[in-house]
């Protein structure tokens, strides 16, 4: 595959629950504010970028190709190309692959990749009966052919679609992603004490790691617009005192009836960004920059939507086998937190031979997933999944717990709304 | 010969086809088109030509100038009138040449693609039609006010013709200016064209003239709508007068003649006929051109003209700046400055030691966004793009590739050294590192660079957003390359930039101490404090002393007053008084509401008052009433005796810009003229004798500079 790709470094922005202190921030504005200190950071020179491609689900109709408005807000040059991808939840990873795949066809060799999301910004819209009428009323040019149109009114027409409860909603198969979660809870036979344990572990992870200063490391602080009178250096959804009895309280969010998966056993709503750099090992060397690490190998699969929620493990199963490694030589795994009751699935997929026989046509199952490798720092039940950027935050993560424990692979892999799973081997030298 | 109407030096004119005559002003010599002596002598000629060719249907007149057409008339010509008659003679001599225009047996078109100011309107306005580029050079005005004069060639009385009192009154009372569209807008252009169509856009609108003559329909569009009608009527007239004096008298004071005498000319002549009206005009030209004030606000804008030459980048040495740039501190000043800077597009690193101080920074620079955005000047929705180029940092991340660092933390010159240093190993060779400090050395903080040749000052004033002078200090061994790219730097901001020496104080700051420092000695010996504010109000000052301490904070001035103290010796010595002010540790001025007055009611500071009594009897000192005169003298001289000695020692290239620096800095009268004019006009010996009074009746501090004395012995003036 020629040279190995570095990535030189990763910063991101606090991660911070939707509607709360980030509601005022915009996408392109968290985008900005890593591009700029990722820039500040490595010093990387600003004329040998080749392009700039970031991630974005919810693509703001006021910032269309949100990687080009970022791009020029962040101070880079008009010449310097610019665009934007969208892989649903894996839209901050699908940034570095897409980068990978150039620099591997010899496009360019630096490249500005990363993800950003307000969920907060994600608006409401008038549903189409309410459309209608208004291009009707904006078409009629008579004052009685403007009468006539507002006449088919009724109030009816004002309830709003709430575009992010859309966005998570699977059209292909009419679920949202937390009656996927269901589906798997079912499937695995997960019960909710499993999943509300997991939840916790996933606090109680995190905010060791934020009180250990790990995720200062990633974190460059915010300042938060509009009025610059707060300064967010944390993510605010992280729970010291989450308990399980306070979990067990909660009831089934996505299932009233018979569920299991609860808004405190699932990731929530999140404002976040994060960008890296990305270049080639000699391009690095040539700056005299020791890299965060390597990206040794990546891997897309797909599969039904109803069970999104375990593409880790058909993503993993194809990455191992194109990189010719083993579960057993993966330091450290990040594995996305959607839902606990996802995490418990692919535990349990990764570790079945049955499972890989069924579902991945392959004799042997594709590999113990050690708790004491997994989420170590916590993850996205605590942090938060800001859509766009996820992809993202998981390699530097992942890459930076490698560089403190010294390990030479890692893991990184997310479950993908729409039925994907995406897997990314990470290696230090 | 052939199609050649004209040729001379100024205007050749030649015939097209279609009855059509253009008429080109270009004057070979010169950047910009004047309407000198010699080109109007030119026109006069040309015009007595022009009206026997009966062949001619339209004459159209254009500039030869790539972006303007007539940036007025000649002002070497204005500084030399010497007396109201000579003044009258040389406006009427414009107004009959351009009321010949007027008088030409066939329509005239004046075709306006970039400036378009003063005579060069007026010639517009002499013309039958106007046809406006859209150029944003395209700027239409009456600026005469400003030079201390008024139109004299004729727009006081055409322009309220042709767009109503209502319009042309701050046009000609302000120079307010209007651009293309709002010319059209206005009435005052008949046709408004994108600029990349212009020429053969104005040859169109000239032939429709010759084709539909007197029906053309930019007459019928000047047809003025009712409310205007009304407006201009006799009945409202009135109230329109009424209003405008009062604006003037509440802006100038009744400091300045000329926007009275404009008011005048347009009043007493929009009642008679034009011939009588231009009568009235040329009167009451004559009664500001030779004046006192008219010859200081002329003397003004050639210091300004030569001011923008000094530290030109002739060799256009700046190739593509980096565009980013860094500012150390986060306080008011700091988030000025990079208000400033992320204004014209620069992003900026803003560096402090805690994110609470950096957010501060955030806070200052947003709030003048937010007033930008008040006054329309920006819009709301694009506020992220500006607020977007700020970014903090703890550390020297991010000031790799600056062309600049602006340092504005505290004032301690060891810190300041100390930061410079650490500053200096994170940044690139070519980044120039300056300081704010107002009151230490420049030279002194250089010392310790590996690279001295990159450190200069520039010190803003407060607040940064609206004081418009930078001074500009060179340490020992700046080189002159970053003197001339930090100069030019602080014009691309908007600033005007004034170099001056590396002693203590600067040159604004210098001057001003002793005065500030004489204030509370006056008050010591027991002047009012409204009495000494109102005084040097009605001089001119925008504030008197006291309100301008409070407004700079007591703290700062205390400081700069003490550093001046140590570094000038007795006649910088602080008044005892402040010192006791001093130790009231919460009597800041307008930052902690009290000071000498109570902040924002602004009465007075009834405490301070009794404290003063207090002061005045333990140290057994009689106070006495101060007459206005005396305080307004006894100030000034304090002014100009500091100021000399700047003078004398160089501190600034020459008297003219010493004064152009205590205007832009401290907004010391224009119409004065400045310190050192003003000391002029009152007399050094005169000067002399107060500053040897004052000496023998208040202190030592007043004994007259030998630079003073060596004057007035020579009989010298400092123009």
């Amino acid at each position: 595959m020629g040279e190995r790709i570095a990535i030189v470094d990763g910063v991101r922005s606090p991660f911070c629950r939707a509607g709360g202190v980030l509601k005022n921030v915009s996408a392109d504005d968290l985008g900005v504010h890593v591009v700029k200190e990722l820039l500040a950071r490595t010093g990387c020179p600003i004329h040998e970028i080749d392009e700039l491609i970031f991630g974005n689900a919810s693509q703001p109709a006021n910032a269309a190709n949100i990687a080009r408005v970022i791009a020029l807000k962040s101070g880079l040059p008009k010449s310097l190309s610019a665009y934007t991808v969208h892989r649903n939840c894996a839209s901050g990873l699908e940034s570095v692959t897409t980068a990978v795949s150039k620099i591997r066809a010899g496009e360019g060799s630096v490249y500005i990749v990363g993800g950003t999301e307000s969920m907060s910004n994600i608006p409401l819209y008038f549903n189409e009966k309410m459309t209608n009428l208004f291009v009707n009323l904006m078409k009629a040019k008579s004052v009685w052919q403007k009468l006539g149109a507002l006449s088919k009114f009724r109030f009816s027409f004002l309830a709003p679609v709430i575009a992010v409860q859309e966005g998570l909603t699977d059209p292909t198969v009419g679920m949202n992603m937390g009656m996927t979660a269901e589906v798997l809870a079912r499937e695995f036979h997960i019960s909710r004490e499993e999943q509300d344990r997991y939840a916790l572990r996933s606090h109680q992870l995190s905010a060791i790691a934020r009180d250990n200063k790990i995720f200062a490391q990633e974190i460059q602080p915010l300042p938060v617009s509009n009025s610059y009178e707060v300064i967010q250096e944390h993510d605010d959804g992280v729970r010291k005192e989450q308990t399980l009895e306070a979990l067990a309280k909660l009831k089934p969010y996505f299932d009233r009836l018979t569920g299991t998966v609860t808004v405190g056993n699932a990731c929530g709503l999140t404002d976040g960004s994060c960008a890296i750099l990305l270049t080639t090992e000699s391009k690095a060397k040539e700056w005299g920059i020791k890299p965060l690490g390597f990206l040794r190998e990546y891997a897309y699969a797909g599969l039904e939507p109803e069970r999104m929620g375990l593409g880790p493990v058909y993503a993993t199963a194809k990455v191992l086998d194109k990189a010719k490694l083993s579960m057993k030589e993966m330091g450290v795994v990040e594995l996305n937190e959607a839902f606990a009751a996802q995490v418990i699935a692919n535990e349990k997929a990764f570790d079945s031979d049955v499972f890989a026989q069924k579902y991945l046509g392959k004799q042997n199952k594709v590999g113990f997933l050690d708790r004491d490798k997994l989420n170590v720092n916590g993850g996205a039940i605590a942090l938060g999944h800001p859509v766009g950027s996820t992809g993202a935050r998981l390699i530097v993560t992942c890459l930076k717990e490698m560089k403190r424990k010294n390990l030479e692979f890692g893991l990184a892999t997310l479950c993908i709304g729409g039925g994907q799973g995406a897997a990314i081997i990470l290696e230090q030298s | 010969m052939g199609n050649d109407i004209f040729l001379g030096n100024f205007f050749h004119c030649k015939k097209h086809e279609n009855g059509l005559a253009v008429l080109v002003f270009d004057d070979k010599n010169e950047k910009f088109n004047k309407l000198s002596k010699n080109a109007l002598i030119e026109l006069d000629d040309f015009l007595g030509i022009a009206k026997t060719k009966s062949e001619i249907k339209c004459l159209l007149i254009i500039s030869g100038k790539k972006d303007s057409f007539i940036a007025g008339a000649d002002i070497n010509e204005i500084k030399d009138i010497s007396d109201p008659q000579d003044a009258m003679n040389k406006a009427r001599q414009g107004q009959l040449i351009l009321h010949k225009i007027s008088k030409l047996p066939y329509p005239t078109v004046a075709a306006i693609n970039g400036v378009c100011l003063g005579g060069g309107l007026e010639l517009a306005l002499a013309c039958d039609y106007r046809i406006v580029s859209d150029h944003k050079k395209t700027q239409l005005g009456l600026p005469e006010v400003q030079l201390g004069i008024i139109p004299g060639f004729g727009g006081s009385q055409r322009l309220p013709r042709l767009i109503g009192l209502a319009e042309s009154l701050p046009m000609i009372l302000t120079s307010k200016q209007l651009n293309g569209e709002k010319a059209y807008k206005m009435k005052l252009a008949d046709a408004v064209v994108a600029f990349e169509f212009f020429e053969e856009h104005s040859y169109l609108f000239a032939e429709d003239i010759v084709k539909k003559g007197k029906n053309h329909k930019a007459l019928a569009r000047r047809k003025k709508p009712i409310l205007n009608v009304i407006l201009d009527s006799f009945l409202f007239r009135g109230v329109i007068y009424k209003l405008s004096l009062k604006s003037i008298l509440e802006k100038t004071g009744g400091h300045y003649p000329a926007p009275l005498a404009a008011f005048r000319a347009v009043k007493e002549g929009f009642s008679l006929s034009l011939e009588e009206a231009l009568e009235k005009e040329i009167q009451h030209f004559g009664t500001v051109a030779s004046g006192k004030v008219c010859k200081n606000l002329i003397q003004l804008y050639f210091t300004n003209e030569a001011l923008k030459k000094e530290f030109s980048d002739t060799e256009n040495n700046n190739q593509d700046s980096s565009n980013a740039v860094g500012v150390l501190g986060a306080g008011v000043m700091g988030g000025g400055i990079a208000w400033l800077f992320s204004n014209k597009g620069y992003h900026v690193r803003l560096k402090d030691i805690s994110w609470q101080a950096i957010l501060l920074g955030f806070q200052s620079c947003k709030k003048i966004y937010d007033q930008l955005i008040k006054i329309k000047k920006i819009k709301r929705k694009d506020l992220s793009l500006y607020m977007s180029r700020l970014s903090g940092t703890l550390d020297y991340t991010g000031f790799a590739n600056t062309e600049i660092v602006v340092e504005a933390i505290l004032e301690n010159l060891e810190i300041k050294k100390k930061t410079f240093i650490e500053l200096e190993s994170h940044v690139g060779e070519a980044t120039i590192l300056a300081t704010n400090t107002s009151a230490l050395s420049v030279n002194e903080m250089a010392k310790g660079l590996k690279n001295p040749e990159r450190f200069v000052g520039v010190h803003f004033f407060n607040p940064v957003n609206r004081m418009p002078l930078v001074e500009v200090i060179a340490a020992e061994k700046t080189s002159e390359k970053v003197m001339i790219k930090t100069v030019g730097l602080v014009r691309k901001l908007g600033k005007t930039p004034i170099v001056v020496k590396d002693c203590p104080g600067f040159l604004v700051n210098r001057i001003l101490t002793p005065y500030v420092n004489e204030a509370v000695y006056l008050l010591q010996e027991g002047a009012d404090i409204k009495i000494v504010d109102k005084t040097m109000e009605a001089f001119g000052m925008p504030m008197g002393p006291f309100v301008l301490a409070d407004n700079v904070g007591l703290d700062v001035g205390y400081k700069v007053a003490k550093i001046l103290e140590n570094s000038y010796g007795a006649r910088m010595t602080a008044p005892a008084f402040l010192e006791e002010m001093h130790n009231k540790k919460d009597l800041l001025g307008k930052k902690t509401g009290k000071g000498f007055y109570l902040h924002p009611t602004l009465k007075l500071n009834q405490n301070l008052i009794d404290d003063l009594k207090t002061w005045q009897t333990k140290n057994n000192v009689q106070p006495k009433q101060i007459d206005s005169k005396e305080i307004e003298v006894r100030l000034l001289c304090a002014l100009i005796n500091e100021a000399s000695r700047c003078i004398d020692e160089n501190v600034v290239k020459n008297a003219a810009y010493l004064d152009m620096a205590m205007i832009y800095g401290t907004g010391f009268p224009p119409f004065r003229g400045g310190v050192l004019r003003y000391a002029d006009e009152i007399g050094l010996n005169k000067v002399l004798e107060y500053l040897q009074r004052f000496a023998k009746e208040s202190g030592q501090r007043y004994a007259p500079s030998g630079k003073l004395l060596q004057m007035a012995e020579r009989n010298q003036t400092f123009y």
